[in-house]
């Protein structure tokens, strides 16, 4: 009789009920995040905040900041969603390296991807002394630069998230689109890329949001140059010696769009992962 | 078969899996309307994805017209394409973000139709499978009855030389499979291609098949008039 009350009382809560240690140490973990994030905004200016994402540099930083990350996810939309295809759907030699190496800046310092930029599409690089030789095109210290690396470090993310996509999508569309008489590039164009248009959107947003936050690649292979490859990232690093009050807001102006994408997309991304 | 001259399909369907082989011969003329009718995992849905150009053969031929479509001996392989095969699926395979009328002009456009002719011509396919007032609807919004019938359209848009359909009713409503049953017999009436039909239930091959094959493991077992099928 006491038992059945207990279990009508706690499925009437419905919440599971965890044990107090767990909670504990959850909150010490979420206290690692909370607190920078608070400290942020206690010690924000936010009487001169109008006045300090007004200023010349910095709106020269953040205009940069948008072109860069902007350009950079078109670039890994028109490459990285054929990569994502090849390495989700064609059995092939190798294909296991080859998803390695296209995410490999998922984990390498950003600063390591620079250097290899440097290496190879640098003024004296393997292919990069034969761009500026042949063509006269010079990627290091240019704003194209700062779109290579930021492309470098964020394509990789709409690549990992791609191939899930194609991965799991449903093929059973795609061979009713054949019966019908659909070419391949049809069926993809008209069927499988509009079916999976949701996780065209989130992986687009990820790699946005990982371009928009980009600092190593872009500070060791593009430099530090205000108006030419500096972009808020960097900006934050400069401004943190020569301006603080102008680096906590431009921190926050990145927190807080990156919050937004997260809340928006948390589920999407988790989910595909 | 009950066939007599030149098949206009002629399909020696030779398919090996690792715990069973389909190996079956089916004929049909144009007109045809051949039930098949097996258990589970008799090889009914095999056969229909090699006559579709989905599953290659593994050893056999399929001739469909004068054309040869598979031929694993002498390497050759038609894609699913470039036959004309239209196929009904069990679940029907709407595309989900196009409304019913763009599902049924696709295959037409596919063909070269331009937009507007397509579009036109699919409404009358819709109008004739009497779904006519759900032509903007996407597949989310329509009924198991409604989108069998837009699937038919949309196989049918395309006049295909063969119909293929696989178990067209099993998604369909206890209440609601007698009238959506003889609704299909009447559409099929007016298809002048081969129509292969399968079902697991031998009250839909004698209600819509002319012939019926029975297939079990993989081979057929009996053939005869749709009306004489024996019950299971």
């Amino acid at each position: 009789m006491t038992n059945s009350t207990t279990r009508h009382r706690m499925e009437r809560r419905g919440k599971p009920r965890a044990p107090i240690t767990l909670c504990v140490l959850a909150g010490l973990g979420a206290a690692l995040f909370v607190l920078p994030l608070l400290a942020l905004l206690v010690r924000a200016p936010w009487r001169q905040a109008w006045n300090i994402v007004t200023e010349p540099e910095i709106r020269t930083a953040l205009r940069l900041s948008m072109i860069c990350s902007l350009s950079a996810t078109a670039i890994s939309f028109i490459f990285g969603v054929p990569l994502a295809w090849v390495q989700a759907r064609l059995d092939f030699r190798g294909r296991s390296i080859l998803r390695a190496v296209t995410t490999l800046p998922v984990v390498l310092p950003p600063v390591v991807g620079g250097l290899a930029l440097l290496l190879a599409v640098g003024r004296n690089g393997i292919v990069g002394r034969y761009l500026f030789e042949w063509f006269a095109i010079r990627l290091p210290f240019t704003t194209v630069g700062a779109v290579v690396a930021e492309t470098f470090v964020s394509m990789p993310f709409l690549v990992l998230s791609m191939e899930g996509a194609f991965a799991s999508s449903d093929t059973r569309l795609e061979e009713a689109a054949a019966t019908l008489g659909a070419s391949r590039w049809t069926v993809l164009t008209k069927v499988t890329l509009p079916a999976l248009r949701p996780s065209l959107i989130a992986s687009g947003v990820l790699c946005w949001a990982r371009a928009l936050g980009e600092f190593g690649a872009t500070i060791t292979f593009a430099g530090n140059f205000p108006g030419t490859t500096q972009t808020v990232p960097l900006s934050v690093y400069q401004a943190f010696e020569t301006n603080p009050p102008a680096a906590i807001m431009l921190s926050l102006v990145l927190v807080i769009i990156s919050l937004v994408i997260l809340i928006s997309l948390r589920h999407r991304l988790v989910v595909r992962a | 078969m009950t066939s007599t001259g030149d098949p206009f399909v002629d399909a020696k369907i030779v398919v090996r899996y690792p715990q069973f082989n389909v190996d079956l011969h089916l004929e049909a003329k144009r007109g045809d309307i051949i039930g098949v009718v097996g258990p589970n995992g008799a090889g009914k849905t095999t056969m229909l994805r090699a006559l579709a150009g989905l599953q290659p053969l593994d050893g056999g031929r399929i001739t469909i017209g004068s054309i040869v479509v598979d031929d694993p001996a002498q390497g050759i392989l038609v894609a699913a394409a470039q036959r004309r095969v239209g196929v009904v699926f069990q679940d029907y395979r709407l595309f989900p973000h196009l409304t019913a009328l763009d599902n049924v002009a696709f295959g037409l456009r596919c063909r070269g139709m331009n937009r507007s002719a397509a579009r036109s011509t699919a409404a009358e396919w819709l109008d004739r499978v009497d779904v006519a007032d759900h032509r903007d609807h996407k597949p989310a919004a329509l009924s198991g009855g409604q989108a069998q019938r837009v699937a038919l359209a949309r196989a049918l848009a395309t006049v295909p030389d063969v119909l293929l359909l696989d178990e067209p009713l099993a998604a369909i409503d206890r209440d609601a499979r007698q009238r959506i049953r003889e609704d299909l017999a009447r559409y099929l009436d007016g298809f002048s291609g081969t129509t292969i039909l399968v079902s697991h239930d031998g009250v839909d091959i004698r209600t819509l098949a002319k012939q019926a094959v029975r297939l079990e493991n993989g081979s057929i077992n009996w053939a005869g008039p749709a009306h004489q099928l024996p019950a299971d």
